[in-house]
């Protein structure tokens, strides 16, 4: 049963289409990402979820009913903030009780269920402090325990890690996948951020320009993006996208040519970094910059004019300047017509 | 540099202000202070020590008190008032409402006219018989009233226009206050289930506090510092019953010409400014700050 459903919903800002006729289903207790660059709508579609913002067209359904005119507070969401949204002047403790307090909530029920939401994200010990005494983590476990007491099936959160450094990044990533899990909340989540989509999500939405791109889980977006938009915007560094006019196809390995050169309709060609060798027949490349990761080594190559990169578990001995040449099998290519869409071939 | 040169170039910049500084705010308050030890000279007896005589007048003036009291009530009646429209007024302007330029604008103009304009709209307005005031509570079939001639009500009607003439300056700092404010924080007490006004009372004042303590200051400073519209409507009459304290300090020292005595009233006022000054500092600097 999907616990979020939404039917081509929109919303526009005068002349401004924030959101274009976007409809998906989140499957109840899963984690799902709304993913896409800045400014292409994920905030405007989590707060229309919210019933913070107003819908212009589409309907929203939340745990069977529709609630696409019902107010904010009934719809049984709860909702961890970018900013946090912690209240200043107030302690943790009262931060994670104001929605108890103002649903009246019996002072026994709300000293157990404070305690408990403390418990278990690690603050029983600063109850007592203000946000402006808390760490970064900090205040975003006030915002989880917040959004915890309230007991809502359904949480939404707004690119809640934006504000924190990577290392501290990582650790929360964890422990907001883990708690989803023994919670069995469902998730909406907002990012900008492919790494933190690909290692937390169920299922990734993808979206460009208040559009849905594509929609699935991680993996399947990895391996079987349906544009090039897909395949660039998940992946680091990114897909190659290499136009047939660009590059000197006669180079080509012979099965790869015969390929390309059977469709007409052809106008890109994609291939992963990882899935790129340096060989002895092929298309000629000069590396032009070398990246030691440790754990793998990225090599920006130049064809023609063309910058592309290339992803070596090992590390090879090769210098700048070398001039080489790479090769990719038939499978690990993917095709792109002239609307950037996926060709299958 | 050497630190000996840095220090005259120190003392070099400060010099300009502390010559101002020290010729017309130091020098006269002190020379003030020894006026009000000294009697008044004249033809016919020289000026002589008279220690604090001038102030022990000055408790026993029971125009002294009427005028303090005055200032007291008129302090009472603005401030309390004035805070509340002008939070009001700035919660109005500041939610994205057609018009709120033009809105933000016109709760401002008073505040923006010179005092003595003010009291010429307002003579205007408490006009008896062809006044504003009389003409609108003529059209309901109520009496009118000479607002400023009578001692009942001449203080109210001052309190009034003060109040108009104040909440708008207010109203810009309450509103400087809320755009401190995250919207998110309001989003996130809708989504608890919060009403406007349990997000007011817990979150938007609490927070305010900090410029309402600001405000409440100022007004009171305010309250005995302008005095100018007193020359327009009223001069402190009828019966002293509009007189304030720095009005009656000027008709003392230039229409009475006793100055020792005005010298007295002048450094009670300064005692009650600087005390409320300091009150501020206090205050201010060593609480309600949450960031
Ligand atoms: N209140 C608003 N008024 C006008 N335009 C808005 C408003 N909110 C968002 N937009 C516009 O809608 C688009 C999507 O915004 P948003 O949902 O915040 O993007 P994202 O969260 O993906 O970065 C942007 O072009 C933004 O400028
Ligand atoms: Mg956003």
């Amino acid at each position: 049963m999907s616990a979020i459903e939404v039917k081509n919903l929109s919303r526009s800002y005068g002349d401004i289409d924030a959101v274009k006729d976007v409809s998906f289903a989140v499957p109840e207790k899963s984690f799902t990402v709304l993913l896409g660059p800045s400014g292409c709508g994920k905030s405007t579609i989590l707060k229309m979820l919210s019933g913070l913002e107003k819908v212009s067209q589409g309907t929203i359904n939340i745990g069977g009913s529709d609630v696409t005119e019902i107010e904010a507070s009934k719809r049984g969401v709860s909702m961890v903030f970018q900013s946090y949204a912690l209240f200043p002047h107030l302690n943790v403790k009262e931060n994670i009780q104001f929605g108890l307090k103002v649903r009246k909530v019996p002072v026994e029920e709300r000293e157990k269920k404070v305690a408990e939401a403390a418990k278990v994200v690690g603050l029983t010990e600063l109850l007592d402090r203000k946000p402006a005494n808390l760490s970064g983590g900090q205040r975003q476990r006030v915002a989880l325990a917040r959004s915890i007491v309230s007991d809502q099936s359904v949480c939404l959160m707004d690119e809640p890690l934006s504000n924190l450094d990577s290392k501290l990044r990582a650790e929360m990533r964890d422990e907001i996948r883990d708690l989803q899990k023994r919670l069995g909340l469902t998730v909406v989540y907002v990012t900008h951020d492919q790494v933190e989509a690909m290692s937390m999500a169920d299922q990734i939405i993808l979206l460009k320009l208040g559009e849905i791109v594509q929609v699935g889980a991680p993996e399947e977006i990895y391996n079987s993006p349906n544009s090039v938009f897909s395949a660039q915007f998940i992946g680091l560094p990114p897909m190659n996208i290499l136009n047939l006019n660009e590059i000197d196809v006669s180079s080509l390995d012979s099965k790869v040519y015969s390929v390309v050169d059977s469709n007409k309709n052809i106008k890109d060609i994609g291939v992963r970094p990882e899935h790129i060798v340096f060989s002895k027949k092929g298309l000629p490349v000069e590396v032009k910059s070398i990246d030691y990761f440790g754990g793998e080594t990225v090599f920006k190559l130049t064809h023609q004019e063309k910058d592309f990169f290339l992803r070596e578990p090992r590390q090879p001995k090769i210098q700048l300047g070398d001039k080489l040449c790479v090769s990719w099998n038939l499978d690990d290519m993917y095709l792109f017509d002239k609307n950037d869409q996926r060709l299958k071939s | 540099m050497k630190d000996s040169t840095r220090n005259i170039q120190g003392w070099l910049l400060f010099t300009p202000a502390a010559i101002l500084l020290l010729a017309f705010t130091h020098y006269p308050t002190i020379t003030t202070f020894f006026q009000s030890l000294y009697t008044n000279k004249s033809i016919l007896r020289p000026r002589r020590f008279s220690g604090v005589e001038a102030y022990e007048s000055m408790f026993s003036d029971p125009i002294f008190w009427k005028v303090f009291v005055n200032n007291m009530w008129l302090a009472l009646g603005t401030i309390p008032t004035s805070i509340g429209i002008a939070i009001l007024m700035a919660l109005i302007v500041n939610k994205a409402i057609p018009g709120r330029g033009f809105l933000r604008m016109a709760y401002f103009t008073p505040t923006m006219l010179p005092m003595i304009a003010v009291a010429n709209i307002w003579l205007f307005f408490y006009a008896p018989d062809i006044g504003l005031i009389d003409k609108v509570l003529e059209i309901f079939g109520f009496e009118g009233n000479n607002w400023l001639g009578d001692p009942s009500t001449v203080l109210p009607s001052i309190i009034v226009m003060t109040v108009w003439k104040e909440a708008g300056l207010f109203m810009v700092f309450y509103l400087a206050g809320l755009q401190t404010i995250s919207p998110e924080l309001e989003e996130a007490s809708k989504l608890e289930g919060s009403s406007r006004w349990n997000y007011f009372w817990r979150i938007q004042f609490p927070l305010l506090l900090p410029t309402t303590l600001f405000v409440l200051i100022n007004a009171f400073l305010n309250s005995f510092k302008l005095v100018d519209h007193l020359f327009v409507l009223t001069k402190g009459g009828p019966d002293n019953a509009s007189n304030l304290i720095l009005y009656y300090i000027y008709e003392t020292a230039f229409s009475f010409l006793d100055i020792s005595y005005a010298s007295a009233l002048t450094i009670f006022l300064l005692a009650l400014l600087a005390l409320t000054a300091l009150a501020q500092f206090f205050f201010l600097d060593r609480r309600t700050h949450y960031r």
